[in-house]
């Protein structure tokens, strides 16, 4: 019946973008995996004067958006560019600057969203789009869908699932460096030392549930 | 004796009876002076009238003082000096002075070279203080005391915005009205910019800066700082990586920084993040090339590590800062970060390569693996973690030495 073949193949694909939503969660995690957007991390937790919020919200929508320019770039882009350019020029070199590009235009259509939210909350969020823009987090998640050959609705799945667990993990480092600031710690290993240890118990943790080591 | 008008509040009389003063009067004179003015006499006559009285009534046994002029008070406790006496005092005056800056200037001249032994070896053996006004003054010149020299006479508030922090300078002499000051007097020095910080707080912010300026060893922009760990962690697995990954790093966050600060010139310092981004995606393009010519496929090894290097924060971690720097600085700021990162990349690199592998740049170096785990990011965290521990310790010991060095150098200074 035509009928259950569209609901079964909606459900499939529903079920299929859950799926890498939850990969890219957990098991891909880009902090825990692939050690991106740390540096962001570690400074982000201890600063009180920028909410978590402020930073993750522009964050999400960012991620969501260039998910698909990036895919269009990679499927679409490249390929029309790669016999114009000359021999000496590989088209990996322009790989950055395109999805820097695909990242700024995600980055202006979220500035326009952002004008929805209440004065403050988009002062805050404006403040802060700049950071969550340029990150290893995005331009890293846009490098991975296209060395992955990942589907449009996979990339669009595997961004958000990204940005997600970037916030994820934003709360259980922050759970943890309020923790460690106990006295038992060794006073050399107060601040950096002590939240990067921190972080790759986390990620072995995540390494020992997956079983195997992402394509880095 | 009556109670006679206190000489103090002479001055709050406005035009009232005139005063007489009359030294060593007796109850008969003061009758006798006010009978006379009443009768209308003038004052002359009864000044003579009273020194009459006091020679014809007590005659002195000593030889008569000499007559002091009316309407003033002669004190006799001091003795009266000559103008050559006064001339004599002066000198002698001066000449004490002058011994005084001699005694400071070799006190000072002493502590210095113990604070600084090797300059007091290298040295050569000082000359006798000898006050002489130097041509011109060597602002070039090294740290060695020079002897005082006579500030130009400016005003007090000329001075001090001339040199508003300057201070253990000797007491400047109080120089006597009306008269000129020898050519010879010494005075205190001015204050030289290549003299150093002569203060406990300026010597501490200069050590500051400089701690804060040391990108390399005591602010490392990885182990310290805590930026650019994606590379470090996620990349550099074994020497090979790191190695590629310190080149490219040392090429694009040095030229990424100049050309993003020189843009940021020219567009008045806005924009800053897409500045910064796309001046490392531009440049990444001739990095690349080069590095796809140094190491060919091996490029490859690094993933997404290598493109993601544009948005590093050890990169474009200067977008968040408002001020604008010299290009000069962005260069010298930038090739120092760069050093840092690539002193972070090769010792995780190596570390890894070698309790994953037990080799050293693909050369065998111990038989076993001690840590396979190494290889892992989860390996590279710990592993990082620790290397940051043990490299914050050692900074953190080499600063509390140093301010301790300050704080013994300048104990005896008020500030």
């Amino acid at each position: 019946m035509p009928t259950v073949n569209v609901e079964a193949s909606v459900l499939r694909g529903v079920l299929e973008f859950i799926s890498f939503m939850v990969l890219a969660i957990f098991a891909e995690n880009v902090v825990l995996a692939r050690a991106l957007g740390v540096t962001r991390l570690l400074k982000l937790v201890p600063d009180h004067k920028a909410q978590i919020g402020d930073f993750c919200f522009p964050l999400v929508l960012v991620m969501g958006f260039s998910a698909p320019l990036g895919w269009a770039a990679h499927n679409l882009l490249f390929p029309w560019l790669r016999p114009h350019l000359p021999a000496w020029l590989p088209v990996g070199a322009l790989r950055p600057l395109v999805y820097l590009t695909c990242a700024a235009l995600a980055m202006a259509v979220s500035w326009a969203l952002l004008w929805l939210l209440p004065r403050r909350q988009r002062q805050a969020c404006h403040a802060q789009l700049s950071l969550a823009g340029c990150s290893t987090t995005v331009l890293g998640t846009l490098l991975i869908c296209a060395n992955q050959n990942y589907t449009l609705p996979q990339s669009i799945a595997f961004g958000l699932g990204s940005a997600l667990g970037y916030v994820f993990i934003v709360f259980i480092v922050r759970e943890g460096r309020r923790r460690l600031r106990s006295k038992e710690v060794p006073a050399i290993f107060q601040g950096l030392p002590s939240s990067m240890i921190y972080i790759g118990i986390l990620s072995l943790a995540i390494y020992g549930l997956v079983g195997h080591a992402v394509v880095l | 004796m009556p109670n006679l008008q206190n000489r103090n509040n002479r001055r709050k009389q406005t035009a009232g009876p005139e005063t007489l003063i009359i030294p060593h009067i007796t109850k008969d004179m003061l009758d006798r002076a006010r009978a006379m003015a009443e009768q209308g006499a003038s004052r002359a006559d009864i000044e003579q009238e009273m020194t009459r009285m006091q020679q014809g009534a007590a005659p002195a046994p000593q030889p008569a003082p000499q007559k002091p002029a009316a309407q003033r008070i002669i004190p006799t406790s001091r003795p009266r000096y000559t103008d050559a006496e006064r001339q004599a005092l002066r000198e002698q005056m001066l000449q004490e002075q002058q011994g005084q800056y001699r005694a400071e200037a070799s006190r000072r001249t002493e502590r210095t070279l113990r604070s600084q032994p090797g300059a007091a070896q290298s040295a050569p053996p000082r000359q006798a203080f000898t006050p002489v006004r130097p041509a011109a003054p060597t602002p070039k010149a090294g740290r060695t005391l020079s002897q005082p020299v006579r500030r130009p006479q400016t005003p007090p508030a000329a001075q001090a915005a001339d040199a508003p922090t300057r201070m253990m300078d000797p007491p400047r002499p109080a120089e006597a009205p009306q008269t000129p000051p020898p050519a010879a007097q010494p005075a205190p020095a001015p204050r030289r910019q290549s003299e150093g910080p002569r203060t406990r707080a300026e010597a501490e912010a200069e050590l500051n800066e400089k701690i804060r300026s040391d990108h390399i060893w005591l602010s490392n922009p990885v182990l310290v700082r805590g930026l650019g760990l994606a590379p470090v962690v996620g990349a550099a697995l074994d020497g090979e990586r790191a190695l590629i990954l310190c080149l490219a790093s040392l090429l694009l966050v040095t030229f990424t920084r100049v050309l993003a600060v020189a843009v940021c010139h020219l567009s008045g310092n806005r924009f800053r993040p897409l500045i910064y981004s796309y001046a490392a995606a531009v440049l990444y393009i001739p990095v690349y090339v080069l590095l796809n010519q140094l190491f060919g496929n091996d490029l490859t090894m690094l993933g997404i590590y290598l493109p993601i290097l544009i948005v590093e924060p050890a990169i474009v971690k200067r977008m968040e800062f408002t001020e604008l720097e010299p290009v000069r600085d962005a260069l010298r700021h930038g090739f120092n970060n760069s050093l840092g990162m690539c002193a972070a990349l090769l010792i995780v690199g190596c570390l890894r390569e070698l309790l994953a592998a037990g080799a050293v740049f693909g050369h065998a170096v111990l038989h076993t693996a001690p840590l396979p785990l190494a290889a892992q990011p989860a390996g590279g965290f710990v592993l990082a973690g620790v290397i940051a521990a043990v490299w914050c310790a050692l900074a953190n010991a080499y600063t509390d030495y140093k301010h301790e060095e300050v704080r013994r150098l300048y104990a005896n200074r008020k500030r």
